[in-house]
């Protein structure tokens, strides 16, 4: 449904995304995870033709999106960050003037809305003007006039930001329930936001693809387990001592309290708890604790996201 | 995956032609139906009652259909009537469009009670001059300040990156929001309605007969201005996301415009020779306030109608322009 190749765009001498390829197929969910000013909004603009990409080019639903920009407009549903709406209109003279800036006739266009504002679930507030709603109500409001259309792709920009719990998991159900019939992007800087309703996610990181793929694929590939050990002892000592145990992939060290605290990466499929309590006593150090955990989704972000890459 | 592709694209057309309504007919209809109702009563008038008053001013009666006809027919096309239907009912809604509109009828009121003596004196030809040139010179002021918010405010507010990736061109974008702005400016220029049937009615037997022709000529002069004006005050607003900022600019380029029209000619003049003669004669007929004069003098001629409608149309190129520059800033 949406292929990108190669998208870089150049804004002067900054480059706010560089190479960006990725694929989404019909009906997938895709997370689309970064940093603020990593280059989500970017992409996104450029894919639903607001601007061009200085490079690169791409396609959804089978239409070129600078050569049939038209074709590919009428097949994406945009919703922008901060969904900004008309707070003088109603919220039902909203929904039927973007339903006719996007073509649809009369009967289709009661149907659709009355269909919306219930699976929005904004019945009671169809007479209320948009500039008295909560941040949260607009959000729905926004995301009924993207689905107006009905459009087989969705491009959300940071539909959660600014809302309180309650609010972003209901708009979480919401998108949720949208996968399947529809292929949709969302772009988020919350890992448990995308974990929870995507099922598959691409890192960006200062405007490079940094991971794609599924949820299952990254967590595999990023696999194995990680160990925390608390020692007394040399510190660095410890530390170079606990890097040649076989299986550590690495070892970070932080010191508190006079104990040295380590966390170590273990590749998968190997259980080095053992090695890793000799290597410490051989170094000596005094074991106080050790604990094993298996890496998360969220080890993998942070360590992509990281400065230190 | 090449089938795939083929097959949302085969829906989506399946889509399109579904959606589509009557759409742009019934705006032709009216269009070409009111020419031809135009056209017979021009023949009509002609043959049975050629000296009556509406005979006289059938030229530009005629001109002012022509615009109302090029209203419709650009009003025809769906999308442009959407944005603009969304615009006159800001106006409607907000006390803006009142507020100026207020205003300039009284100024204008105080200079026409002022020359004629309270209505003791009518001379039809003198108060279309003299309403026609304070209006021209008031809608200075008006027009960028009805336009200021059009698209100013969809740029800081972020609703312009939904306007722009719904299916419609930057074209129809423009074009709505400056039919709504000349709908809604020309709007205010009707109670000068009032003042010909004031002038009708107030005229003794020793005031010089009403010109019909003059004013009617006058009339489609005021529309031509307040359309290039309100493309001006446009063009502002799509170069900034500040509406003080479009406004001011707006009335500023105005001013300077106007100031230029009716110098430039004068100083070009000066210069010694033909050469002199010949800028002078090129300024003239570039001066906004030189074919507003001819219009508000009676002289319908077509030149200064190309002349207003061709400067809108090309400041209205600017616009979209400009609305385009968000692809290559």
């Amino acid at each position: 449904m949406i292929e990108v190749e190669g998208l870089t765009k150049r804004y002067g001498d900054f480059l706010a995304i560089q190479d960006v390829s990725f694929k989404v197929e019909k009906g997938q969910v895709l997370g689309f995870l970064g940093l603020n000013g990593s280059g989500k909004t970017t992409t996104m603009r450029i894919l639903t033709c607001f601007m061009p990409a200085t490079t690169g080019t791409a396609r959804v639903c089978g239409y070129d999106i600078f050569e049939q920009s038209m074709d590919v407009r009428r097949n994406i549903g945009y919703m922008p960050e901060n969904v900004p709406l008309y707070p003088n209109l109603r919220v039902n003279e909203y929904l039927h003037y973007r339903a006719r800036l996007k073509g649809l006739g009369r009967a289709e266009r009661r149907e659709q809305i009355a269909e919306l504002v219930e699976r929005c679930s904004i019945q009671d507030f169809e007479r209320v003007i948009i500039g008295k709603l909560s941040k949260g109500m607009k959000q729905r409001v926004g995301l009924a006039a993207t689905l107006l259309g009905d459009p087989p792709v969705l491009v959300l920009d940071e539909p959660t930001v600014g809302l309180d719990p309650n609010q972003i998991r209901e708009i979480l159900g919401l998108i949720k329930g949208l996968g399947g019939e529809r292929t949709v992007i969302f772009s988020s800087h919350i890992l448990s936001e995308v974990e929870m309703i995507a099922d598959h996610l691409a890192i960006i990181k200062d405007g490079r693809i940094a991971l794609t793929g599924s949820l299952e694929e990254i967590t595999r590939a990023a696999g194995g387990s990680r160990v925390r050990i608390e020692a007394r002892g040399d510190g660095q000592k410890l530390k170079d001592a606990v890097e040649k145990v076989d299986g550590v992939r690495r070892a970070a060290l932080t010191d508190s309290n006079g104990a040295a605290r380590l966390e170590v990466e273990v590749a998968a499929g190997t259980d080095a708890r053992e090695n890793l309590a000799k290597a410490v006593a051989g170094a000596g150090g005094s074991l106080l604790e050790l604990s094993c955990g298996r890496t998360s989704l969220t080890d993998v972000f942070v360590r992509i996201t990281s400065a230190e890459g | 995956m090449a089938s795939e592709a083929t097959m949302t694209a085969a829906t989506a057309t399946e889509r399109t032609a579904g959606r589509s309504s009557l759409g742009y007919l019934p705006w032709t209809i009216a269009a070409v139906g009111g020419s031809l109702i135009v056209l017979g009563a021009n023949l009509i008038l002609a043959k049975y009652r050629p000296n009556a008053a509406v005979t006289q001013c059938l030229p530009a009666l005629d001109l002012m259909w022509g615009l109302v006809a090029g209203f419709l027919l650009l009003a025809g096309i769906g999308r442009v009537r959407v944005l603009m239907g969304r615009e006159l009912a800001t106006y409607f809604q907000s006390p803006l469009a009142y507020i100026m509109a207020a205003l300039y009828f009284f100024v204008l009121s105080i200079f026409v009670y002022g020359n004629t003596g309270g209505f003791m004196y009518v001379n039809s030809a003198a108060m279309v001059d003299l309403i026609a040139g304070i209006s021209a010179s008031l809608m200075m002021l008006v027009a960028p300040i009805i336009t200021m918010r059009l698209l100013a405010e969809e740029k800081s507010s972020g609703a312009m990156e939904i306007l722009v990736t719904d299916p419609v061109t930057d074209w129809d974008i423009v074009l709505g929001k400056f039919l709504a702005a000349v709908f809604c400016v020309a709007g205010m220029l009707l109670p000068l309605g009032l003042y010909v049937v004031l002038f009708a009615f107030m005229r003794k037997e020793s005031d010089p007969a009403l010109e019909w022709g003059v004013m009617a000529s006058g009339a489609v002069g005021l529309i031509c201005v307040v359309a290039l004006y309100t493309s001006i005050g446009l063009l502002a607003s799509s170069l900034t996301k500040n509406q003080v900022i479009s406004a001011l600019v707006g009335l500023v380029s105005l001013l300077v415009i106007g100031v230029a029209g009716w110098l430039l000619p004068q100083l070009l003049g000066q210069i010694s020779g033909d050469v002199g003669l010949r800028l002078k004669e090129i300024a003239e007929s570039l001066s906004v306030y030189g074919r507003l004069s001819s219009l508000i003098a009676g002289q319908l001629d077509l030149k200064s109608i190309f002349f207003f409608l061709s400067s809108t149309a090309l400041v209205l190129y600017f616009s979209v322009r400009a609305v385009e520059s968000r692809k290559w800033r």
